[in-house]
């Protein structure tokens, strides 16, 4: 037990101390902390929190509210209502420019429109650097040997053989998300964007797991490096919302997003 | 996430198996100082798991007494065969007293065989290793998102579930979550950094003396 990283305390106190984990995960939980010095030592950390927590005064939750609505991120309908309102104007505009001249003379003195540049500068803004593949839980006992593998070949970026490892990890071990979504990775930094879109896609729609942020993520570089500038807003808006660790990234692109010349590639 | 254990799993390694060898074969022959030790791992993790099985300290303080007193005694006895089992063993002794105090049955173990040398049990030998943890989680709850801090609050202190917090926050409950485990590991890291810290500038000081 010595190898514990203690991701399990990290990932399990809160809610062991709030009773919301199921019996048996309880147990094993305890178990685990009973046997390993780094669990235990940060759930003393989390109780010792817990009671300087309980001796502050109590949230002040409309304030919060208040404070927070300054820097909400804007939810991904009222962007499409935005990119609807944008597309109708630019519509009626090219509509009554592309609409026969009455004057032949004077429509050839104007410029046939500029092609679209839109996808250039956005996927420029891609990054497609490979997630630092994560430890599952409690990996020091029980690891499955083909999620080991996988992360063997991936830390070597043989990727080929990272995704052959990874498919055989099997549905029901506990790293089978986590093996997704570097299957995921894998087909990314290969080349194959379509299928990379469609494994993250599986693993966001999973629900709430540590890749879930990551997912939204990386669907948001896969979608810019396609000039799929709507989707790209979209998904980054998604990982702004989950307020996790790439947020910071994903709104500094989403600002990128809003610069001239990038706002006709929106689909 | 932890699978509910099996037989022949999560036993400790090599090096702890033999640790527990020898800690346990030392209170079997009556060495006072092994049953300190014993006291100072197994007392903290006893502790944790009674106050958040009961969630009443007072009644966790009570019942920490008997789990300990009854667990030592039964070390003196010898009666644990496989020392690698240790964990287990303090453990399974800590829910058959919960699992006695929820069925309303009367406290009666220790009270029957006291015995007259006991380790120090008070809730004094750990107070100011606890003061250090929680000055140095204060320091690193200062330091949270007022957001974060609210998240933690509203369920280390009030027992809110995250769609509760969610609710209250105007937040979807995802979001909480994934809040809720940044600002646990944040605070762990912080809290880590600085212990290590502390202890590097310990050595220092007794070097330079």
């Amino acid at each position: 037990m010595r190898t514990c990283d203690g991701k399990p305390a990290e990932r399990y106190a809160l809610a062991y101390f709030e009773g919301s984990l199921p019996e048996d995960e309880t147990e094993a939980f305890e178990q685990h902390y009973f046997d390993c010095p780094v669990c235990a030592e940060r759930l003393q950390t989390m109780r010792a929190a817990s009671h300087v927590l309980a001796r502050e005064p109590a949230v002040d939750i409309e304030a919060l509210r208040r404070k927070r609505f300054l820097s909400w991120p804007v939810p991904a309908p009222a962007w499409g209502l935005a990119a609807a309102a944008v597309l109708l104007v630019l519509g009626i505009f090219f509509f009554h420019r592309q609409a026969p001249a009455p004057q032949p003379q004077l429509a050839q003195l104007t410029p046939p429109p500029a092609p679209v540049q839109a996808t250039a500068a956005p996927a420029r803004q891609a990054d497609f650097d490979l997630p630092v593949f994560a430890a599952p839980e409690l990996r020091a006992e029980r690891e499955d040997p083909h999620f080991k593998a996988g992360r063997g070949a991936y830390a070597q970026g043989d990727f080929p053989g990272a995704i052959a490892a990874l498919r055989r990890v099997p549905a029901s071990a506990q790293e089978s998300l986590a093996a997704r979504f570097y299957i995921a990775a894998c087909q990314m930094k290969q080349g194959d964007l379509d299928g990379a879109a469609t494994a993250f896609d599986r693993v966001a729609r999973a629900g709430d797991s540590p890749q879930r942020e990551s997912a939204f993520y990386y669907l948001a570089q896969i979608a810019l490096a396609q000039g799929n500038l709507g989707e790209a807003r979209r998904r980054l808006n998604q990982t702004i919302a989950l307020r996790g660790d790439l947020e910071a990234k994903a709104r500094s692109q989403m600002a990128g997003l809003e610069g001239p010349g990038t706002q006709s590639g929106s689909h | 996430m932890v699978d509910s254990p099996r037989a022949g799993e999560d036993l400790p390694a090599a090096d702890d198996a033999g640790e527990n060898k020898l800690l346990v074969e030392a209170i079997a022959a009556g060495d006072a100082a092994a049953e300190e030790a014993f006291v100072a791992r197994f007392l903290p993790l006893v502790r944790i798991m009674l106050v958040t099985r009961t969630r009443n300290p007072d009644l966790a303080q009570d019942l920490l007494q008997d789990v300990m007193l009854g667990a030592i005694c039964a070390l003196r006895k010898g009666q644990l065969r496989d020392p690698a089992r240790l964990s287990w063993f303090v453990r399974g002794i800590a829910r058959n007293h919960l699992n006695e105090h929820f069925r309303g049955k009367a406290r009666q173990a220790v009270s029957l065989e006291f015995p007259d040398r006991i380790p120090d049990l008070g809730s004094g030998r750990d107070d100011a290793e606890m003061n250090r943890r929680e000055t140095l989680a204060l320091a690193g709850i200062e330091r949270l998102d007022p957001t974060d801090k609210a998240i933690l609050q509203l369920t280390l202190v009030d027992g809110l579930k995250p769609g509760k917090i969610a609710e209250m926050l105007k937040l979807n409950s995802d979001v909480v979550r994934q809040r809720k485990l940044r600002a646990t590991r944040r605070l762990i890291q912080f809290v880590e950094n600085q212990s290590q810290k502390l202890i590097a500038s310990y050595s220092t000081a007794r070097r330079m003396r």
